[in-house]
C-alpha cells in the first residue's frame, strides 16, 4: 500500500472515530442529571433558560444538538461559556490554556524519554545485573508514587526547604525564557518520573526479547561492537511499543495534567476541563474534551504511520 | 450537607454564590449615616462614647506623609476562589470578592466598631417612619469609563439589581402589546420577550433588594429609597456585605459585556482575568486621598490574584515569597494556618473575628423531606456533637456553636438551641416514627467533591447513625448543589423543588448585625403585604430561594421585621433574638461551629489596614473579602 492510500485511510478512520467518540460524549453529557441551562445560570428565569438551550442546541434532542455542536465546530466556532451576563468564547480560553499545557507534556516527554531510552537499553543488555535490580526497584517505586503526592513533596522540598524555585506559577517562554524554565522543573519532573518509569519497562522488556532474535546474534558473531548493535541493530524495532506509548500518552496528557496543573497553578487545558465540569459549562467541556479525543486520535494515528514507515515488518503483512 | 461541612472551601463557591448580595446592617449604630437625626435617637451618651474612640483612634492611627518610595510596585495574591464574571447575577466568592472590590466600591463601608460610613455616599437619613431613605453622595466621582457616579448611576444600579429594570421592560412590552390591541396571552408574551433581554440582570439581589419599592433621584447627588417595611439599618442593604457594587451605567447596559467587563470607581483598573487570575492596574484618576496624610491613593502599581486551589501550595507560596500575600479559611485551612502561624520573621498573620456562621438548614418544603416534623428536627439538630467535630476536622481552629449565630451578632441568644443529646435525639427519631409510620429516620444531603468536604460528611453520617438516623450525602459538584438548593424555577411536574435536598449544610450568616442574615431567615422576600413593584414576578421564583429551610413559621418574619422597624438598638436586639429563639426552639435550623478567615502577607508589604476611610474611622482589617488593598504598598 503506497503513503498516500495509507494516509487517506488513515485520515477516514481517524475523522469516523473522532465522530463517533465526540458523538458518545454528547450521548453521556445529555444522559446526566440536571438541565444543563439552570445549572449555567442558576437564578436566571425560564426566559434566559430558554434562550441559552436554543443557542446551545440544546432544544433540539440529541442529534439536533450534536449537529449544532459539530457544525459550528467545523466553521471553527468552538462554542461559549456562559456568564450570567454575557459569554467567553472557548476560543480564546483555548489560545490561552493550550500553550502551557503543551509546553509541559512536551517537556515531560523529551525528559521521560530521554532518560528512559538508555535506562531501558542497559537494563535490557544487562538483564539480572546489580544495576538492573536497583534501576528497576527505583522506577518501580517511583511509579508507586501518586503524582499530586510527588508534586507536592518536589514542592515542599525544593520550593519551600531549599528556595531553589517558585512553588506556582508559570511564564511563557516568549517572555521570560530563564523564569519559564525555573517554573517548570517542577512540573515536568513530577509527570516526567511516571512516564520515565513506564517507559524505561516497556523499552527494556521489548529491547530483552530483540536481543533473542538470530540476527541479533548475526550482528554480533560479525564483530559489530555492543554499542552498535544495541542502537542499530536492537533499538529500532524494539521502539514500536515504546513509540505508541508515547503518542498516547501526548493525547492523555493534553487532558490529564489537570493535578498537575492545579497544584503548580498553570493555566493549562487540564484546569479548564476541570472548571467546565465542575460549572456544567456543558459546550465547553464538549469542546474541550473533544479536543483530548482529536488529540488522541491525531496522535495515534501519526504513530501508526510512522510505524509503517519506520518498521518494514508492519507494512508488509501476510495475513 | 456539604459535608456538613459548613466549611467547605470549595462549597465556599457556594456560600459565595450566595453571600451574593448581601445587607449587612448594624442594628441602630447609623452613627455613620452622619445626621444629627440619627444621633438624636441614639442619645448623647453613645455619640460621646463615639466621639472619644473617635480621637483616640485618630491619634494612635496617625500616619505620617507616604513618601515617595510608597508608591510603584507589583503584588501577587494567593486566593482559593475562582471568577465567575461581573455582572449584577454573578456572584464572585469570597477570597474573589477581595479581588473585584479593587475595581468596584459600594455607597457604604463597615468599619471596626460595626458602623456604616459612607464611602461614595456621604450618608443616608431616614424618614421619621424609616420607610424612606435619602442617600446623599460624594461629587466628583467618575467611573473608570468617564462616567459620571451620580444619582442616576446610582438608580441605575439599584432598579438593575433589585429587578425594577426587568419588571419595566415587561411592563413596557406588555402595554405596547395591549395598544396594538393583543389580548392577555399576547400581551404576556410581549411582556416577557421584552423583559427577556434584560434577564441577564436577575440573580439573588432581587430578594435582597426585596424591601425597596421605589428608587429615584432627587438631584444628582441625592438618591431617596422609598422602602416597603421600616428599616433601621438600610445603609447595611447598601453596603451588602462588601458587594453591592456601584457598576457603570454603560456596563449594565449590555448583556454580552456585562459579565466579562467590570467599570466600576475603585483604586483599580481590570487589565485582564479569566476564571483563575484576575490582574489589576492603579487607577490614576482615583478619586480618595489618604484622610490622614493627604497622600493620593493608591500606592500600587499592580495586583495579580491568582487562584491557587491547593491550600499547602498557597502557604508554600507565600512563605517563599512567590506570592506577595495570600488568603485562607480558618475551618478547612487549620493546618496551613498553624503552620504560617509559626513563621513570623517570614509572614503577619491578619485574622478576622470568628463570625462566619455555617449552618444546617433542614428543608421543609421539598416532597418526601422528613423535616415537615418538629421530631425529626429535633432528633438530627440534638444528635450533633459539636465539640468532637471541631477537634476532628478544624483542628481546633474553629469554635463550637452555642447559637445560629456568634456572640457578637444582636442575633445571638441561647435560648431553644439544640444541644448534643443522643439519648434525647433517639427519643425523638421514635416519636418522628410513630407519629408519620416511618421505619426509619432518613434523609439526604449533598457534599461537594472535595476530600475535605467528604470526610466531614463521613463524620456526620456516623454521628447520626449513633443516634439511629440514617444520613444519605450525595457527592456532586459544587455548581450542581448551588444550581439544585437555589432553584428560582423548579420543574415541579418533574418532581423538583426550589432546593433539592432534605439538608444542607451552609455559610449564610456571618457579622455583626442582622442586615445581611435576614433575607435568608423569612419565609418569602416579598411578604403577602408586599408594596414592591417586583413582588408579583418574583414571589414564586427568586423571592423564594433564599430560605432554605422553606419554612412557613411567620412569626419569624413578624420578629425579625419588627427588629429592622424598632426604634432603639435595645429594642431591636430583643426582637431579633426572639427570632433566632424561635428558628431555634422549633428546631427549625442548627449549626456546628463559628469560623473565621485569615490573610497572611510577606514582610514586603505595609499599610494593610492603616488607611482610614475618614479621620478616625477604619475600615474592617479582615473579612471573609479578605483586606482592602487601596492604602497597601510595597516596602
Amino acid at each position: 500500500m503506497d503513503i498516500a492510500r495509507l494516509l487517506v485511510k488513515r485520515l477516514v478512520l481517524m475523522s469516523t472515530v473522532v465522530v463517533i467518540a465526540t458523538f458518545l460524549l454528547s450521548l453521556l453529557m445529555w444522559m446526566l442529571p440536571g438541565d444543563p441551562a439552570q445549572l449555567l445560570v442558576p437564578n436566571g428565569t425560564e426566559i434566559i433558560q430558554k434562550v441559552i438551550r436554543h443557542e446551545t442546541g440544546l432544544d433540539r434532542g440529541i442529534f439536533g444538538y450534536y449537529w449544532h455542536w459539530l457544525s459550528h465546530m467545523l466553521t471553527g466556532d468552538f462554542g461559549k461559556y456562559y456568564l450570567n451576563g454575557g459569554y467567553r468564547e472557548v476560543t480564546e480560553v483555548l489560545k490561552r490554556c493550550l500553550p502551557p499545557s503543551l509546553f509541559l507534556i512536551l517537556y515531560a516527554q523529551i525528559v521521560a524519554l530521554t532518560l528512559a531510552i538508555p535506562l531501558g537499553l542497559i537494563s535490557a543488555y544487562k538483564e539480572g545485573s546489580r544495576f538492573d535490580r536497583i534501576a528497576s526497584t527505583v522506577l518501580f517505586t517511583s511509579v508507586s508514587v501518586p503524582g499530586f503526592a510527588l508534586a507536592l513533596i518536589l514542592s515542599l522540598i525544593f520550593a519551600v526547604q531549599l528556595g531553589w524555585v517558585d512553588p506556582i506559577g508559570y511564564e511563557s517562554p516568549f517572555g521570560d525564557p530563564w523564569a519559564h524554565f525555573k517554573l517548570m522543573i517542577l512540573p515536568v519532573t513530577s509527570l516526567a518520573v511516571g512516564l520515565t518509569s513506564s517507559y524505561t519497562r516497556l523499552l527494556r522488556t521489548d529491547v530483552i526479547a530483540t536481543l533473542k532474535e538470530d540476527y541479533v546474534t548475526m550482528a554480533a558473531s560479525k564483530g559489530i561492537s555492543n554499542r552498535r548493535v544495541l542502537w542499530k541493530h536492537v533499538f529500532r524495532p524494539s521502539s514500536t511499543t515504546l513509540l505508541t506509548s508515547a503518542a498516547l500518552n501526548m493525547g492523555g496528557l493534553i487532558g490529564g495534567t489537570i493535578i498537575v496543573e492545579t497544584i503548580f497553578v498553570i493555566p493549562g487545558i487540564g484546569y479548564e476541563i476541570a472548571y467546565s465540569i465542575g460549572s456544567r459549562q456543558v459546550v465547553a467541556m464538549q469542546t474541550l474534551i473533544a479536543l483530548v479525543s482529536f488529540a488522541y486520535v491525531f496522535f495515534n494515528t501519526t504513530v501508526d504511520l510512522l510505524t509503517n514507515i519506520t518498521d518494514p515488518r508492519t507494512r508488509e503483512r501476510r495475513v | 450537607m456539604s459535608g456538613v461541612t459548613h466549611i467547605v472551601a470549595d462549597m465556599v463557591t457556594a456560600v459565595t454564590s450566595i453571600q451574593v448580595y448581601i445587607f449587612g446592617g448594624n442594628s441602630m449604630t447609623q452613627s455613620q449615616i452622619t445626621r444629627s437625626r440619627v444621633m438624636r435617637r441614639i442619645g448623647v451618651a453613645v455619640a460621646a462614647t463615639i466621639a472619644i474612640t473617635t480621637m483616640a483612634s485618630t491619634g494612635s492611627q496617625a500616619a505620617s506623609k507616604p513618601n515617595a518610595s510608597k508608591y510603584g510596585g507589583e503584588v501577587k495574591v494567593g486566593i482559593f476562589d475562582t471568577f465567575p464574571g461581573f455582572c449584577v447575577g454573578n456572584n464572585p466568592a469570597n477570597s474573589s470578592l477581595m479581588a473585584t472590590r479593587t475595581v468596584y466600591e459600594s455607597l457604604f463601608e463597615k468599619t471596626r466598631g460595626g458602623d456604616y460610613i459612607g464611602l461614595l455616599a456621604k450618608g443616608g437619613v431616614p424618614s421619621a417612619d424609616m420607610k424612606t431613605w435619602t442617600i446623599e453622595l460624594k461629587s466628583g466621582i467618575t467611573f473608570h469609563n468617564g462616567e459620571a457616579f451620580d444619582a442616576a448611576a446610582v438608580v441605575a444600579n439599584i432598579q438593575a439589581g433589585a429587578g425594577h429594570t426587568y419588571a419595566g421592560y415587561y411592563v413596557a412590552g406588555a402595554t405596547a402589546a395591549a395598544k396594538a390591541g393583543g389580548n392577555a396571552a399576547a400581551q404576556a408574551t410581549a411582556g416577557a420577550t421584552a423583559a427577556g433581554a434584560k434577564a441577564y440582570l436577575l440573580g439573588t439581589a432581587v430578594p435582597y433588594d426585596a424591601n425597596i419599592v421605589n428608587v429615584a433621584a432627587g438631584d444628582t447627588t441625592h438618591v431617596i429609597f422609598t422602602l416597603d417595611r421600616a428599616q433601621n439599618d438600610f445603609p447595611g442593604t447598601l453596603y451588602a456585605s462588601g458587594r453591592a457594587f456601584m457598576r457603570a451605567p454603560a456596563q449594565l447596559l449590555d448583556s454580552k459585556t456585562c459579565a466579562g467587563t467590570p467599570i466600576g470607581t475603585g483604586p483599580f483598573k481590570i487589565v485582564s482575568w479569566n476564571t483563575d487570575q484576575m490582574i489589576v492596574e492603579k487607577n490614576a484618576s482615583y478619586w480618595r486621598t489618604d484622610p490622614v496624610s493627604g497622600a493620593k491613593l493608591p500606592y500600587l502599581d499592580k495586583i495579580t490574584f491568582n487562584n491557587v486551589k491547593e491550600g499547602s501550595q498557597r502557604a508554600a507560596a507565600v512563605r517563599k515569597g512567590s506570592v506577595d500575600a495570600a488568603m485562607f479559611s480558618g475551618a478547612s485551612e487549620g493546618t496551613f494556618i498553624k503552620d504560617l502561624r509559626n513563621r513570623k520573621s517570614v509572614v503577619t498573620e491578619f485574622k478576622s473575628p470568628y463570625e462566619y456562621y455555617p449552618s444546617l438548614w433542614l428543608n421543609q418544603g421539598k416532597p418526601g423531606s422528613p423535616f415537615k416534623n418538629i421530631h425529626a428536627r429535633n432528633a438530627v439538630l440534638s444528635c450533633m456533637d459539636r465539640v468532637n467535630y471541631v477537634k476532628a476536622r478544624t483542628k481546633g481552629e474553629a469554635q463550637v456553636a452555642t447559637s445560629l449565630v456568634g456572640k457578637s451578632n444582636p442575633m445571638y441568644t441561647t435560648r431553644g438551641f439544640q444541644k448534643y443529646d443522643p439519648t434525647f435525639a433517639k427519643a425523638e427519631v421514635a416519636l418522628y416514627k410513630q407519629e408519620t409510620g416511618a421505619t426509619s429516620l432518613t434523609f439526604t444531603g449533598p457534599s461537594d467533591v472535595s476530600s475535605t468536604s467528604i470526610s466531614n460528611s463521613k463524620f456526620m453520617q456516623t454521628m447520626w447513625a449513633a443516634c439511629d438516623i440514617t444520613y444519605n450525602f450525595i457527592v456532586e459538584e459544587g455548581a450542581v448543589i448551588i444550581a439544585k438548593a437555589f432553584n428560582a424555577s423548579p420543574k415541579v411536574a418533574e418532581g423538583q423543588y426550589y432546593n433539592a435536598y432534605d439538608a444542607i449544610s451552609i455559610l449564610l450568616f456571618e457579622g455583626t448585625d442582622v442586615t445581611f442574615n435576614l433575607p435568608f431567615l423569612v419565609t418569602n422576600a416579598f411578604p403577602a403585604t408586599s408594596k414592591s413593584p417586583v413582588a408579583a414576578f418574583f414571589r414564586t421564583s427568586l423571592g423564594t430561594i433564599l430560605g432554605l429551610n422553606h419554612h412557613s413559621d411567620t412569626t419569624v418574619d413578624t420578629a425579625f421585621y419588627a427588629g429592622e422597624a424598632a426604634a432603639s438598638k435595645a429594642g431591636a436586639e430583643t426582637q431579633y433574638q426572639n427570632g433566632t429563639a424561635i428558628l431555634q426552639g422549633q428546631a427549625i435550623m442548627g449549626s456546628m461551629l463559628n469560623f473565621y478567615y485569615d490573610f497572611f502577607a510577606g514582610k514586603t508589604l505595609g499599610g494593610i489596614g492603616t488607611l482610614q476611610i475618614e479621620k478616625g474611622k477604619s475600615q474592617r482589617l479582615v473579612t471573609n473579602w479578605g483586606i482592602d488593598w487601596t492604602g497597601v504598598y510595597k516596602k
